[in-house]
């Protein structure tokens, strides 16, 4: 039962937290921020990304960043353990995926920042209270082998992996691997229908759980074709090796798979917490952890070398007043799935 | 005296097998301990089944119901399928593991030592990249071993003979990663009996393979089931091996459908758990199981007296079985680890050796890709030493327990201290994170918790490994050196601890490697102020940068296997220095 009063407790204790008394001024903020000393971040972006990140931060304030990478499931975990048991430890959490985040704003679980630099981001990016925000996208789209598909014959939209040549050949994602899965499935679902689906799945393709597997799959060979990993699967292969046999499809509309973040109500420092969530929602941020790392960033203005200009394409995302239909689909769908791939 | 293998033994008389003290407190306090090292987190894991949800308030039957009700049927095909891997997973490792030991411990085949160190080269390797590399070796499309043999066998077609992601495949890949758990376990223990059975059997005229089968296998019993029964249940709770070569060939066992569950959003950690239990409901039948094989038999074949190894002498055939034993290994072993090393040198994976892709790039990028690479082998090291020598006379004291007390609080000590090794890391990392995060021990946020996870995720073996040793000791060396006045501790460490060491140290060997490579627990406990590997080998996986994370695992592969066989080999001079003395 110990639990069970944590977290009525928690909720009731964080509804008061999560309401800023008066936004304090960018140079009283960062006086806050150093004397609170560091800020602790834990969360599924690359160590490299957030290393990159931590430095830029600590160089323009002074604050140092202790980030403890982990799998999406895990940082939930942890989160989640450290409020239960009273003992919040992270400041910010940031994951792959946005539907932790509108349950967790919900049950008042993540503290309401309104950060200048929030205004910047779509509405369908960021929560209206600054409870969460997206802060780089990902999208989705289709890599082949170019010395296994001629040049002609190589796939440009979703539906040209449904030929028949494909037949056992397509590296697809697992529904049940996580988010990229998921938006992959209801994704194709929305746009083409459940045919879509029937079609692919009698192809038998290879199931991957992990963007990355797709990839290494595409490159040696096994697979022609990979529908649904993320972007920077295959430009980070031809960043590793030129020569490398792969070529890159963006097929419309483009599913954008998100990465956000929010401050925790218990955040033990929440100062040092706003003042990197402004940062890395800035220009500047933007330009050293997203774009740097090969992500798109949700701002205007910011190109990422190798992806097409979004603004012209049509793409395909979740905005968080769709979520609900989202998650409540989820196990249906997941269903279906086994029905139409196993 | 010698008891033959296979004789009813009496039941422990008091004082007749001491403890280290007599009193019969000990046992209730060492089972007062374990029940907090391993049942307060497998509470949580219980109390997490129960659970409405990860973020709702409130417990339910309702998972229960999912998972032996409306799912039943994929719950048994998952079952099924977890059972026939692990299954044939361990037949395959009492095979090769229990053939490799003969071979070394009692033969005279050339090139025993590095044949040893050869076969335990797949077991350095994370069980996910094992199964990455097998993938390069066996996938039906690109496998270099399908490459030569469509040809060789007249085969027309791009696909096939063989098809890594398949159960044959899966099973494969997991025996071979299995059989160190065997093999360590029967050389240590071939090593340390007495041969003069052997010796009066092949006087007796039996020939070779009779004794082999009517003295020397049921002589070593104990180990063999030992190291079959931690194969399998861990075989139960792996996920990197199916997690690769499993789910593109759609099939699924336990631990790919919990980490499913827990994956994506809402997370069903408590469905996990539910599965979890399932896991754990089997690694408690198959204790139970091994228990009732070894009975009440005694398998004392480690006396007083003095022994030498017994060796069978080839003769003529001991080039021919060498050279055989030797070909087997390269499949085996070598093709695994050589692929290791040419995704770790090349550019990119591609199907056939291409020189003009070969580069040390991997190992330069390395240090600029993961700055933590030092600090994480570092600290590693240290950790999984550590861990493996607390592990390791933690266990010496449960296994005398266990033995020399035959009642309901030993009986109680081995199953508990049982308990971790069939659940999967990843939701038994679930229960150390919620055990130690409140009072009454909050080790949340310190390295401690790490020392205090690998300590309890690896008990098992540790116990496994004492059981079986001690279970060949006899009672009546302790018996004399207490009566020559020396004390319960002296015992021990004069007495007991030089004829158990072969067994202890691969045990030690056997969880060093494995902690070195720990991924579930050390991503969701650890801390930036600690890096192990496992927050490198995350980093890297998801960066999708295979090459260097094949650079990685051949500086840990070869840091593991200087250490390991350095500590096997130091300790197996000095037991060969004092059997002969």
């Amino acid at each position: 039962m110990t639990s069970r009063r944590a977290v009525l407790g928690l909720m009731a204790g964080a509804a008061g937290a999560a309401v800023l008394p008066a936004p304090l001024r960018a140079q009283e903020l960062q006086a806050a921020a150093r004397r609170e000393g560091r800020v602790v971040v834990y969360g599924s972006w690359p160590a490299a990304v957030m290393n990159r990140l931590g430095t830029a931060f600590r160089a323009k304030h002074g604050v140092a960043v202790e980030f403890t990478n982990m799998p999406t499931s895990q940082t939930v975990q942890r989160f989640v353990a450290e409020l239960e048991a009273n003992q919040p430890n992270v400041d910010v959490v940031q994951i792959s995926d946005l539907a932790p985040y509108v349950d967790f704003a919900r049950r008042n679980l993540l503290l309401a920042h309104r950060s200048a630099e929030y205004a910047a981001y779509p509405e369908r990016f960021r929560d209206s209270d600054g409870r969460w925000v997206v802060l780089a996208m990902n999208a989705e789209n289709m890599i082949y082998n170019t010395e296994q598909v001629p040049r002609e014959r190589a796939p440009k939209d979703w539906a040209d992996v449904l030929r028949p040549e494909f037949q056992g050949r397509i590296a697809a994602p697992d529904i049940r691997g996580g988010g990229t899965g998921y938006l992959f499935y209801y994704a194709m679902r929305e746009i083409f229908g459940v045919d879509f689906h029937r079609r692919l799945g009698a192809l038998r393709p290879q199931l991957h759980v992990g963007t990355a597997g797709q990839g290494q799959a595409v490159l040696s060979g096994e697979a022609a074709a990979a529908v649904g990993l993320l972007h920077y699967t295959g430009l980070d292969l031809l960043k590793q090796d030129a020569r490398a046999p792969i070529g890159i499809a963006w097929p419309e509309p483009i599913p954008l798979a998100v990465r956000a973040a929010g401050i925790s109500a218990r955040a033990p420092r929440p100062n040092a917490a706003k003042l990197f969530m402004d940062f890395v929602a800035s220009d500047e941020g933007q330009r050293v952890g997203v774009v740097g790392a090969g992500s798109i960033s949700p701002r205007a203005g910011l190109a990422t070398p190798g992806v097409p200009d979004l603004a012209a394409r049509r793409t395909f995302t979740i905005g968080h007043d769709q979520m609900d239909r989202y998650l409540q689909q989820q196990a249906e769908l997941t269903r279906e799935f086994t029905q139409l791939y196993l | 005296m010698t008891r033959s293998a296979g004789t009813q033994a009496p039941r422990a008389r008091a004082g007749a097998a001491p403890w280290l003290a007599e009193g019969e407190w000990v046992p209730v306090l060492v089972l007062a301990a374990l029940c907090f090292l391993i049942l307060y987190p497998l509470y949580w894991i219980v109390e997490g089944s129960l659970r409405v949800s990860i973020l709702d308030a409130g417990y339910t039957l309702g998972w229960y119901r999912k998972v032996f009700g409306e799912d039943l049927a994929a719950t048994l095909r998952l079952f099924a399928n977890t059972l026939l891997l692990a299954g044939g997973g361990t037949a395959m490792a009492l095979l090769v593991g229990t053939g490799v030991a003969l071979l070394i411990a009692r033969t005279d085949m050339p090139g025993r030592s590095l044949y040893q160190l050869v076969f335990m080269g797949p077991f350095f390797l994370t069980p996910m990249i094992s199964g990455v590399c097998w993938t390069l070796l066996a996938s039906p499309r690109i496998g270099i071993l399908n490459a030569w043999l469509r040809p060789l066998l007249g085969l027309s077609g791009t696909t096939g003979p063989l098809d890594i992601y398949s159960m044959p495949g899966m099973i494969w890949v997991l025996g071979l990663y299995l059989t160190p758990y065997v093999f360590l376990s029967v050389a240590a223990a071939l090593r340390s009996i007495d041969p003069t059975l052997e010796e009066a059997s092949r006087m007796s005229g039996c020939s070779a393979p009779r004794t082999l089968f009517t003295v020397t296998l049921p002589m070593i019993k104990p180990a063999i089931l030992g190291g079959a029964l931690l194969a399998f249940v861990l075989g139960m709770g792996i996920f990197g091996i199916p997690a690769i070569l499993g789910i593109p060939a759609r099939t699924y066992v336990l631990s790919t459908a919990i980490y499913g569950a827990m994956a994506g959003w809402p997370a069903n950690r408590e469905y996990a758990c539910v599965l979890s239990l399932i896991l754990l409901g089997a690694s408690v039948f198959a204790v139970g199981l091994q228990r009732r094989a070894l009975g009440g038999r005694s398998f004392t074949t480690i006396t007083a007296r003095g022994s030498r190894q017994a060796q069978v002498e080839l003769g003529a055939w001991r080039w021919p079985i060498g050279i055989g034993a030797w070909l087997i290994a390269g499949v085996l072993c070598v093709m695994p680890l050589a692929a290791l090393l040419y995704a770790a040198f090349a550019s990119r994976w591609t199907a056939s050796f291409r020189p003009d892709l070969l580069t040390g790039r991997n190992f330069a990028r390395l240090p600029e890709i993961e700055p933590n690479l030092i600090p994480a082998l570092r600290n590693s090291l240290f950790l999984a030493a550590l861990s493996a020598t607390l592990v390791v006379v933690l266990a010496v004291l449960l296994g005398r327990i266990i033995l020399r007390r035959r009642d309901v609080v030993s009986r109680l000590i081995e199953q508990v201290a049982m308990l971790p090794v069939g659940l999967p890391g990843m939701v038994f990392a679930v229960g150390l994170l919620a055990a130690y995060i409140r009072p009454p021990l909050i080790l949340y946020g310190t390295p401690y918790i790490l020392l205090i996870a690998y300590v309890t995720l690896f008990l098992p073996v540790g116990v496994r490994a004492s059981t079986a040793s001690l279970r060949q000791l006899d009672p009546a060396l302790e018996e004399a050196g207490r009566m020559s006045g020396a004390g319960a501790l002296r015992r021990i460490l004069d007495l007991v601890a030089p004829l158990i060491r072969p067994g202890m140290l691969a045990a030690w060997a056997l969880i060093f490697v494995t902690l070195m490579k720990e991924f579930s627990s050390s991503v969701l406990l650890g801390s930036p102020a600690v890096p192990v590997n496992a927050t490198v080998l995350w980093n890297l996986w998801t960066l999708g940068n295979y090459g260097a994370l094949a650079a990685f695992e051949v500086i840990n592969t070869a840091l593991m296997a200087g250490v390991a066989g350095l500590v096997l080999a130091f300790g197996g001079r000095r037991h060969a220095r004092a059997r002969a003395a």
